[in-house]
């Protein structure tokens, strides 16, 4: 049965110092790091900034995705940070799943260890219940979330459900990952969901010592009104109540 | 005056999203939905209590209704057609079964699928009818009710730019 998070919602600060130096070059698109002078490469901070990683929020997402497309999008709207977070999605084997999302700084494709922000590990435990974990890597190494349980008949997006039909088959032998092309395109859709949500993403303080962006907040429950699409209204049911003295006619 | 047979009923193509009863106005289900006829969707999902959602391409989907205090059945289920005319209201019904011989060959057309929109609260089973050809029938267990939901991105609702599914307890596939 589902382990709902009930605790307060965890974040972990990212401390960027001025000793921190990595010499990975980064090309996300169209930003440069906060308040630093020196180019693009955003792993040189040359003053403290902080960083946070709503994990409630990215446990919803992936509980509430209907794809990968649809989950990479909804953790970019997530992430607070500058850079586009990449997601690759690997069926292990029938029973488990890998999502990973990863800074692609190279724009390669491929999913470096120097790279990685999360993992979601998926294991199917029998034919009505399945058990996950997330867990941070390298800026994030100290987040690991319990193990959630979820069954079939929980809600779920499609991207879970589908793992209780009885005709499912894994789909991601070939892992997908997002694409270089498509990082492009999940930049501007992050920078307009962050431009209509202007109260949950302040605009960067100039100077040093601020930091920038916030909590990403938890996504809602279902129901309409999700910026970020997806939203549901509600239609006719195909049943219908007879009122007591109504004229019925059978026909021939 | 009243209907009289299956073969004078009107039962015509309608909008999805009048046949549906989907309104972007409301998060709910209409429970007083009483339209029927018939609309041809390129996709829909059908959608399980587990979860579960089975895509359907090319559906005739067939809005069409029964009683919430029915007889049960074997094998079929009666259907209700609200019928106005002028002040009057009234009930016509029929048996699915009848229905189907009367009127599904000429309805099908060139969809690769029918689907029925058709709440069955007692679980009757029912058999493959004549006049499907190749394609597989959709019906289900239990209420069903339609639900769009806007694709991921999305922020208008329009046709086009909507997800629909039709929501049941559980799906069959003859």
């Amino acid at each position: 049965m589902s382990n709902t998070p009930t605790s307060p919602r965890r974040r972990l600060f990212l401390i960027r110092s001025l000793a921190l130096v990595l010499t990975a070059s980064v090309a996300a698109a169209g930003t440069t790091a906060c308040g630093s002078p020196q180019g693009t490469d955003r792993w040189v901070a040359t003053e403290n900034t902080n960083v946070e990683i709503d994990w409630d929020a990215v446990n919803q997402a992936y509980r509430d995705a209907e794809g990968p497309e649809d989950f990479e999008k909804r953790v970019n709207e997530i992430y607070a940070g500058d850079e586009i977070i990449s997601v690759s999605v690997r069926d292990i084997d029938e029973k488990t799943q890998v999502v990973t999302g990863f800074f692609d700084n190279n724009e390669d494709g491929q999913i470096a260890e120097s790279e990685k922000v999360f993992t979601i590990q998926r294991d199917i435990v029998d034919p009505a219940k399945a058990q996950y974990a997330i867990n941070g890597y390298g800026a994030y190494g100290h987040y690991h979330s319990p193990m959630w349980d979820i069954a079939a008949g929980m809600m779920m997006g499609s991207m879970m459900s589908r793992m209780f039909m009885p005709s499912y088959t894994p789909m991601y032998r070939t892992p997908y990952t997002t694409s270089p092309a498509a990082r492009g395109a999940l930049a501007s859709h992050r920078n307009s969901f962050r431009a209509a949500n202007p109260s949950r993403f302040p605009a960067k303080a100039s100077g040093s010592g601020k930091s920038y962006g916030s909590r990403g907040g938890a996504f809602g429950g279902g129901g309409s009104g999700r910026s970020s699409g997806g939203g549901r209204s509600g239609g006719g049911r195909f049943g219908v109540r007879r009122p007591a003295g109504r004229k019925v006619v059978r026909l021939g | 005056m009243p209907v009289q047979t299956l073969a004078d009923l009107p039962f015509v193509a309608r909008e999805p999203w009048d046949l549906l009863g989907l309104d972007p106005q409301r998060a709910g289900p209409d429970p007083d939905h009483d339209t029927a006829g018939y609309c041809r969707l390129p996709a829909l999902l059908l959608e399980d209590a587990a979860g579960g959602l089975t895509p359907v391409k090319d559906a005739l989907v067939l809005g069409l209704h029964s009683r919430d205090d029915a007889e049960p059945l074997t094998g079929d289920i009666e259907l209700e057609f609200v019928m106005r005319e002028g002040e009057e209201t009234y009930s016509a019904v029929a048996l699915l079964s009848e229905f189907f011989d009367k009127r599904l060959a000429g309805l099908v057309g060139d969809a690769s699928a029918v689907v029925l929109a058709l709440c069955n609260p007692q679980r009757a089973d029912l058999k493959r009818p004549a006049g499907l050809g190749e394609r597989p029938l959709y019906y289900a267990h239990g209420d069903v009710t339609a639900w769009m939901q806007r694709r991921p991105g999305v922020r208008h609702w329009r046709p086009g730019e909507v997800q629909i599914f039709l929501a049941a307890e559980r799906w069959h596939r003859l």
